[in-house]
């Protein structure tokens, strides 16, 4: 509670921002009208355009970097100073760490280089691979590199934050309580919303449309509004005899997120198994195969890339998930990775240790980052698949 | 279609059913179920004690909205009931398939009843704002801070998704993938990464933000105050909102011809006229997408407002953090399950009306090219 105690006191202390004539807020509002300006005239267009990009992009890097150096820093050093953080790796009289810096300059510059030296034709999906675990495990060499060097500069126990994080503040666990439900959910959602979604695309049947109807009415309802009624239903549904019960239950929230993410799910999958010939069906058929050794051998298989798609964004939603794990979820050893993060940030003993939290944050993210650089084109994909021809 | 078997439709009805179980099953008893039973729980009072729960009708509604918006409940709902009438009955004569001239008429009656029921409701909504000073008075901060949120965000998203979806857009343009990327990563991070990330930064002391205001030699700012934190968080959810939006106008951009603009600058068109008459029209599609995906997001938004601050004022909550923090957050250990399902009814209704006034946008003929 101190910290916010802090903040209070220290914004009290009076308004001085340029004579509070302007503030923040102003000058944004004024820079995006001028931008929208200069986008209408096509001298100032491109210039325009490069700037604002950069400015934006240099922003993103540059609280990215803040976040994972901080992470690795000991409690004060770098949160009040970052730009320490710079001279620990740059300065010329500890050899060994500007080596190590100058080292991963070039590899970060050889990085962004490799994509022009060792161009991918769009076909060439191998070769775009091998470059793109090249650049990736370049940059894995570099921070290597980096940390190293660090530790035996004594630049300090960079892990200690991380270790904080994982092991004191349970990190680890939630980790792994998130991967699991992420896991679990994803195969659940797919395999019932893939069986459903063949079912509403290839087959008819009296009412096909009211249902695929109903499933699809599910996207406009608002999580909210299902929370306290799923709360006060679910309490009441506990198997004591097989210990199972849907609050403080991996499983209880696997099903509830599987459920919630079937009607986006349903909706993408539909289109695409619709989207697929149905000649191949009308073979199978002559082969003997019955519907649902269509389905499993035919149907399934070819609807693979949409399928990835889906898993993606479900394993990035119930990854990401925040409402109704904090609802269903107060047994500390069961909680998902963002209400763990949520609570690390407001516990007393862990409010002001940054390099926690950070290394938190960056424990979140990591996973997401990964997904994100090896699926960027199926996510890309997916997102334009589902919204601007759906 | 191939015939397997005596009773082709019955054969495929039961192959359907079983494939439908497993998932209409989840969704009904997980997701529809509760969702239609949220209306019963909104007219129940139940603290967390009691076994039971004890009805109440429509007082939470009541209290909500005070008693000179209840005293106007009555007509806006002879009102809204009227216009969906009207909208079954043009959907109905279309679906009877008419002379072309009728189905045209049923279309445009059809759309005018839904921008009826917008314009009822939200005219309501904005006298219950604006006007009376009625109800809940930290509920009607949720909901202005919820319309801010949505406007002026929805006003920035908007802008810088478009500029940089056009930059994307450009064959001039360099470094394409790389910007891709780091411009459309944050969309992928969890609110509360999101909201933890930017906290710190704009901390008054050791963030980021005034960080780099003192190394330009420029007075701190507090970001976080109570007047400034909406706007604050405004500006984290434009960073963390404009990648996805500025994948689906990219998408959209790369389906117009450019056959078009090389013809538009050959008759001497500017950048204006080009804007006005080609890119906007043939977006027309994907923007009305883009804009009713934020209209609900943003007004479902919960993690972000949530994780933001553990303090929440009528100036920085919105509907669904109060809700949760009514029903579930159990600082004064009293909890309001049915008065907090009111409010998620409310915004229930506010998503369904910015989708039906965003369908009705989308009324028209699409363009076909």
């Amino acid at each position: 509670m101190t910290i916010w105690a802090d903040m209070l006191a220290a914004q009290s202390a009076g308004p001085g921002w340029l004579g509070s004539l302007v503030s923040p807020w102003t000058v944004l509002t004024y820079a995006t009208v001028t931008v929208v300006l200069l986008y209408f005239s096509s001298r100032t267009r491109l210039p325009m355009l490069y700037a604002v990009k950069s400015l934006w992009v240099a922003g993103t890097i540059l609280a990215f970097l803040w976040v994972v150096v901080t992470s690795m820093g000991s409690n004060q050093q770098f949160v009040q100073h970052p730009e320490r953080a710079i001279s620990q790796f740059f300065d010329p009289h500890q050899r060994l760490t500007f080596a190590a810096g100058l080292f991963a300059l070039l590899a970060v510059a050889a990085m962004v280089l490799m994509g022009r030296i060792l161009p991918a034709r769009p076909l060439q999906v191998r070769r775009r691979r091998a470059v793109l675990s090249l650049r990736i495990a370049l940059g894995c060499v570099a921070a290597g590199v980096l940390l190293v060097a660090a530790h035996f500069n004594g630049y300090g126990a960079w892990y200690a934050s991380y270790a904080t994080a994982l092991l004191v503040a349970h990190m680890g666990e939630y980790a792994v309580n998130s991967a699991l439900i992420a896991v679990g959910s994803v195969l659940l959602t797919i395999l019932t919303a893939s069986m459903a979604a063949y079912a509403l695309s290839r087959l008819t049947f009296a009412g096909r449309d009211a249902i695929l109807y109903a499933f699809i009415a599910g996207l406009a309802i608002p999580g909210q509004l299902i929370l306290v009624p799923l709360f006060l239903m679910l309490r009441h549904w506990t198997l004591p005899a097989a210990g199972f019960s849907f609050m403080d239950s991996r499983f209880g929230l696997i099903l509830i997120y599987s459920a919630t993410g079937l009607p986006f799910t349903i909706f993408l999958l539909t289109g695409f198994f619709g989207s697929l010939p149905s000649e191949l069906g009308e073979a199978a058929a002559i082969d003997g195969c019955g519907e649902f050794a269509t389905f499993r051998q035919v149907y399934f298989p070819l609807a693979a890339p949409g399928i990835t798609t889906a898993a993606i964004f479900n394993f990035l939603g119930v990854w990401n998930e925040y409402n109704f794990a904090l609802v269903f979820i107060t047994n500390p050893r069961l909680k998902t990775l963002p209400v763990g993060l949520y609570t690390l940030n407001v516990s007393q003993q862990y409010a002001a240790n940054w390099p926690a939290l950070f290394a938190g944050i960056v424990i979140l993210w990591a996973p997401t980052f990964l997904i994100f650089l090896l699926l960027q084109r199926q996510i890309i994909a997916g997102l334009t698949l589902g919204s601007v021809k759906g | 279609m191939i015939v397997r078997g005596r009773h082709p439709h019955l054969r495929q009805a039961l192959a359907a059913a079983l494939l439908l179980a497993p998932a209409a099953a989840l969704f009904g008893v997980l997701v529809a179920w509760p969702a239609m039973r949220a209306l019963w729980v909104s007219t129940q009072r139940w603290t967390g004690f009691s076994p039971r729960t004890e009805p109440v009708g429509g007082e939470h509604y009541a209290t909500l909205f005070g008693p000179t918006a209840m005293r106007w409940m009555p007509l806006l709902g002879a009102a809204v009931l009227l216009l969906g009438a009207t909208a079954v009955a043009g959907q109905l004569l279309r679906r009877s398939r008419p002379t072309a001239r009728a189905q045209r008429l049923a279309r445009r009656l059809g759309g005018l009843a839904m921008l009826g029921i917008v314009a009822a409701v939200g005219t309501f909504l904005l006298v219950w704002l604006l006007v009376w000073n009625d109800g809940d008075s930290f509920f009607r901060g949720c909901v202005r801070n919820n319309f801010t949120y949505m406007i002026v965000g929805g006003l920035f998203h908007f802008v810088y998704a478009f500029l940089f979806a056009a930059a994307l857009g450009l064959p001039a343009f360099r470094g394409k993938a790389f910007f891709r990327t780091m411009i459309f990563f944050p969309s992928f991070i969890s609110a509360i990464g999101v909201a933890m990330l930017w906290q710190r930064i704009y901390d008054p002391s050791n963030g980021l933000a005034n960080f780099l205001l003192r190394l330009c030699r420029i007075d701190p700012f507090a970001w976080l105050s109570g007047d400034n934190m909406l706007n604050s968080i405004i500006v984290c959810g434009v960073w963390a909102g404009v990648g996805s939006q500025m994948i689906l106008l990219l998408a959209g951009m790369q389906r117009i011809p450019p056959t078009y603009y090389e013809a538009a600058r050959i008759d001497g068109a500017g950048e204006g006229q080009v804007f006005r008459h080609i890119t906007l029209p043939m977006l027309r599609e994907v923007i009305l997408i883009v804009l009713t995906l934020w209209v609900i997001g943003s007004l479902k938004v919960f993690g972000l407002f949530q994780a933001f601050t553990i303090s929440h004022t009528e100036k920085t909550s919105v509907v669904s953090v109060r809700q949760y923090e009514l029903a579930f957050s159990n600082r004064d250990n009293i909890y309001m399950m049915g008065y907090a399902t009111a409010m998620a009814v409310v915004l229930l209704v506010l998503v369904v009306l910015g989708t039906m006034a965003m369908r009705s946008l989308r009324e028209r003929e699409p363009l076909e090219f």
